[in-house]
């Protein structure tokens, strides 16, 4: 991390055009100020309760469709094209579309991104309920473990590494998308500040803004996203 | 408890034919016979893992089963693979616990644990369900001859002080001399029952020369 700022420092210096490349300190004191004014707390936390809230929806809902598909031949062979189609449907198309269909709302912000990670998210549940350990639910069956028990002590846990997998690679995915839905129709939020100082060609409060939000997810990582698959994989450790 | 199964088939390829058999409550039936012969698939016939089948199994009443593998829940420590599969207090899970040998592997997760011990767990397990009818696959198979003689005499005390139906599959005689109170042989093809032999006193109060002696006729 030091060694990034040093080399962004001396080619700062070197290119000596701080409209184009400014210095870390330049940004550095920017950050500060934003911070100050309040500015930079506000359109951080819009950012992050969309992609919060997107997260939760394209986790659950992708899960499940998931699950669905892998445990169900027949479900699975009617839902892989789909899958296939919408994992090729490109972000923005379906941001336009949102827009368009639902309105300029929270509502069609939130929805699109979702759409956008649900098919990754059923993809990769599919291949891990295709996995699931034939012994444990003859087990469960045998022992007449409930529908509720079976699912949370014996489907669940089998899932855990394929769901963090797919949380960690996910969260990164959605607040990319989540900019982009803001740059094109929010008035708020990250995106929306960078588009702001793209159009006024301010290099310094555009990287203000994008490496204070990766700065949030590093942290949302290690505190949140870590930890939590720390605990759920702890079993494995003899 | 009744079995009966008319037909049993993969496919094309019939495997068990015409079995009939009636277990009172505290029999101790062996079913002997080659492997790959179709115990297992009888088994689990019994233990409703298996409907594709012509014929019924009634009055099983309270099924437990220790399978081949241990099969215990690997993210959750021993005593929650007793209490979440059979709905046992943590208090009758640490009694088992002792009885079977390891009251200090409450907390611990099964990864931890030895064959041996897995096995033992997994047999607590299923007393834990307080079953009529008990179902054991294999259970002493890949344990050393010592780890095996240990864990069929806990298996006889823990049926002394938790009576139920037991059906042991094994390829073993001895095993079935040691436990059963009727060993039926398993054999041709499609397999049925090729010999049936009712066995007089209680398998506790078999001494090693009557054993050994029961062994050569099995």
């Amino acid at each position: 991390m030091l060694a990034f700022v040093l080399l962004w420092a001396i080619v700062a210096v070197i290119a000596g055009s701080p409209n184009t490349l400014p210095a870390p300190w330049t940004v550095a004191r920017l950050t500060l100020v934003e911070t100050l004014s309040g500015e930079l707390l506000f359109h951080l936390s819009a950012t992050l309760a969309r992609t919060i809230a997107a997260f939760v929806l394209a986790m659950g809902i992708g899960s499940a469709i998931g699950l669905w598909l892998g445990t169900d031949k027949r479900a699975d062979a009617w839902g892989d094209p789909w899958l296939v189609g919408l994992l090729n449907l490109p972000a923005l198309v379906t941001i336009v579309l949102c827009y368009i269909w639902i309105g300029l709302t929270e509502v069609a912000a939130i929805a699109a991104v979702a759409i956008n990670k649900i098919p990754l998210v059923a993809t990769q549940m599919r291949e891990g309920a295709r996995t699931l350990e034939p012994a444990l639910r003859d087990m469960a069956h045998v022992f007449g473990m409930s529908r509720g028990a079976r699912l949370r002590h014996v489907v669940l846990p089998q899932l855990a590494p394929h769901f963090a997998a797919s949380g960690r690679t996910g969260i990164a995915l959605i607040w990319k998308i989540v900019l982009v839905v803001e740059f094109l129709g929010r008035s708020n939020g990250v995106g929306f500040m960078i588009h702001q100082y793209f159009q006024l060609f301010d290099v310094a409060r555009v990287l203000v803004y994008a490496i204070s939000f990766v700065a949030v997810m590093l942290l949302v990582e290690m505190l949140i996203l870590q930890p939590w698959q720390r605990h759920a994989t702890r079993w494995r450790r003899p | 408890m009744k079995i009966r199964i008319t037909r049993k088939a993969w496919g094309e390829a019939v495997i068990l034919r015409d079995i009939t058999l009636e277990i009172g409550p505290r029999e101790a039936v062996a079913l002997l016979g080659p492997s790959g012969i179709g115990k297992s698939t009888l088994l689990r016939i019994v233990a409703g893992l298996d409907t594709g089948f012509e014929g019924n199994v009634t009055d099983a009443g309270r099924i437990a089963m220790a399978f081949q593998e241990p099969t215990l829940l690997p993210w959750r420590s021993v005593r929650d693979n007793l209490t979440l599969t059979t709905n046992c207090t943590p208090g009758e899970a640490d009694a088992l616990l002792q009885a079977v040998g390891l009251p200090d592997a409450g907390a611990r997760f099964p990864n931890t644990l030895s064959l041996g011990q897995a096995r033992r767990i997994s047999l607590a397990r299923a007393f834990a369900m307080r079953p009529d009818t008990l179902l054991l696959d294999e259970p002493f198979a890949s344990l050393d001859r010592e780890a095996a003689a240990r864990m069929l005499a806990l298996l006889l005390d823990l049926l002394r002080d938790h009576p139920a139906r037991l059906i042991l599959v094994t390829h073993d005689p001895m095993e079935a001399a040691r436990l059963a109170t009727r060993v039926l042989t398993l054999g041709g093809t499609p397999a049925t029952v090729q010999r049936e032999r009712h066995l007089d006193e209680s398998p506790a109060d078999r001494d090693e020369a009557r054993i050994m002696q029961l062994l050569t006729t099995l």
